[in-house]
């Protein structure tokens, strides 16, 4: 399956390990017109047991030695997991599509094989059939991994995800710490509000939240980060902070927008985890020739921050509120970033993390997602 | 022997003095183009800023069009504070407009906000002519189209990913 931007999702048949190995020998009871079986029959299935991630077809040999008689027939059969259809069952090679799960499931298959002189082998074969954790990465270019400094894990170590940031090291953190695939797709937008991710900008270019949902049909959890862009000093998004719905500063505040992109992704039928927003330095990122001087006070005198801050505290509102459903306890940044002083060794510039800081990040995620 | 030297090395400094000023000024309309600086300063980015300032909603409408426009839409059409909001913001902060250069058709400038603090931020803005106009022609003045709209719309300009070295 391939995603935007070329990145491969999943590898199904590249993680091909065997599970079992059963070689029967069986001898005949002579029934029906069948000569008297007197020989021995030596089956061997696939080689290796497989692990595999569906939808995805799964192709299954056997081969057999007799001692007595040249080898006649070959028949598949299932013996556990919900029912499949396979290819070709009386023949020494066959197939069936592993579907989808919601949880690792096996499947186990029996071939029979007889011989001119009436003997009966049997080998068997179990495929697992993993889950694959599908999450989408929503947010502006801190999602999108600018200033990403560090090249050597910009890959999953599956693979999967590729392009920097914090997506393949949390895929490869998740993969370690609970033993399951997980797949990170990158869906920032460099430059994106809250308002962007929900409705779509053409000039940035970033796709709607409806365009994104549909390009991720299989996801099951979406990790949001917005609100940088919200508080930029250009006609600033209020927060919306300690306001409901039916209160006149609400319509169009970072907690509106944030909240619809809430609601469409539970509609979808998906997971929603937010994270908080990082400290900004300075308010002069991209500013070419103009002298840009970093604030003194970044949590006091910064006039972003102040806005950055009142976001965080509509990120807790909104996990709070019970209708939304949220379990994730959010991935603090501006704790990580101003509290605890890593802009200081962390920081690509005045906003973004550089390759170290895209590490925490994905490390914050991952406590997060699996404390 | 001595004194050729310093007048070598005084000549070598002047030339990058003046070799420096050159390439910070390329492109500049500060220096290229004054008249059409000032008039994009006086008669759109001014006006702008000074209706950002005063909450003037109604002012800030006529420079928003397309997706800017959309992104604003709900917060200058029905939220009731955001006029209040925006006094609040900006109260006591003053803005300047820095370089302003050509970029394909339209123009990018960087507006200083000065902020009661004593903080500086750089704002980076695009602006565009709505009506086609010919690249250079000086704004006489802020007309409104038909539609109410400026003939000149605004826009915050996004970064762009830059390239990256491979390894640390």
């Amino acid at each position: 399956m391939l995603q935007r931007n070329g990145r491969k999702n999943l590898m199904p048949l590249r993680h091909v390990i065997l599970v079992m190995l059963l070689s029967l020998a069986g001898c005949g009871g002579g029934g029906g017109s069948s000569p008297a079986a007197t020989g021995v029959i030596i089956v061997t299935v696939a080689g290796t047991p497989q692990t595999v991630i569906g939808p995805a077809l799964v192709t299954m040999s056997g081969s057999a030695t007799s001692s007595t008689g040249t080898i006649t027939g070959y028949q598949w059969q299932q013996t556990a997991g919900a029912s499949v259809t396979l290819s070709n069952p009386g023949s020494a090679t066959t197939s069936f599509t592993a579907p989808a799960v919601t949880t690792e499931t096996q499947f186990t298959f029996r071939l029979t094989v007889t011989d001119s002189a009436g003997n009966t082998g049997a080998g068997a074969i179990g495929i697992t059939d993993q889950y694959l954790h599908y999450y989408v990465a929503i947010g502006d270019s801190i999602t999108a991994g600018y200033g990403d400094d560090y090249a050597l894990d910009n890959t999953s170590q599956d693979g999967r995800n590729t392009g920097g940031g914090f997506g393949p090291v949390l895929n490869d953190l998740l993969t370690a710490k609970t033993g399951a695939p997980y797949t990170i797709a990158n869906e920032g937008c460099e430059g994106a509000t809250s308002y962007d991710g929900l409705n779509g900008n053409t000039t940035i270019p970033c796709d709607s939240l409806a365009t994104v949902i549909g390009r991720h049909s299989g996801a099951q959890r979406y990790l949001v980060l917005y609100g940088m862009n919200d508080a930029r000093p250009w006609l600033p998004v209020p927060s919306g902070q300690g306001l409901n719905p039916s209160d006149p500063g609400y319509p169009g505040t970072f907690k509106d927008n944030m909240q619809k992109i809430i609601n469409a992704l539970h509609n979808a039928g998906v997971d929603v985890a937010l994270a908080k927003i990082n400290v900004a330095l300075a308010d002069c990122a991209g500013s070419g020739g103009s002298t840009c001087t970093p604030y003194s006070y970044p949590q006091s005198d910064g006039v972003r921050n102040v806005l950055i801050q009142q976001n965080n505290a509509v990120i807790d509102e909104l996990k709070n509120i019970t209708a939304n459903n949220i379990t994730v306890t959010p991935p603090d940044l501006w704790n990580w970033s101003w509290t605890q002083g890593f802009y200081q060794t962390e920081y690509y510039d005045y906003i973004h993390p550089n390759g170290n800081g895209y590490r925490a990040v994905a490390n914050l995620w991952s406590a997060a997602l699996a404390p | 022997m001595k004194v050729t030297a310093k007048k070598v090395s005084g000549l070598g400094l002047a030339l990058a003095l003046l070799l420096g000023a050159g390439l910070a000024r390329a492109g500049d309309l500060r220096y290229e183009n004054p008249m059409l600086y000032a008039g994009l300063r006086d008669q759109v980015l001014a006006p702008l800023y000074q209706a950002m300032q005063a909450g003037d909603l109604g002012t800030i409408k006529r420079y928003l069009q397309g997706d800017t426009y959309e992104q604003y839409r709900i917060l200058l059409e029905r939220n009731k504070n955001y006029s209040q909001f925006l006094k609040n913001y900006y109260a006591g902060a003053t803005f300047e407009v820095g370089q302003i250069v050509t970029v394909d058709r339209d123009y990018v400038a960087d507006i200083l906000i000065y902020w009661p603090t004593g903080q500086t931020s750089i704002v980076k803005l695009r602006v565009a002519s709505t009506q086609n106009a010919p690249a250079g022609r000086i704004p006489s003045s802020v007309q409104s189209t038909s539609s109410g709209k400026s003939t000149y719309s605004v826009s915050p300009v996004t970064m762009r990913r830059p390239a990256l070295p491979l390894l640390k």
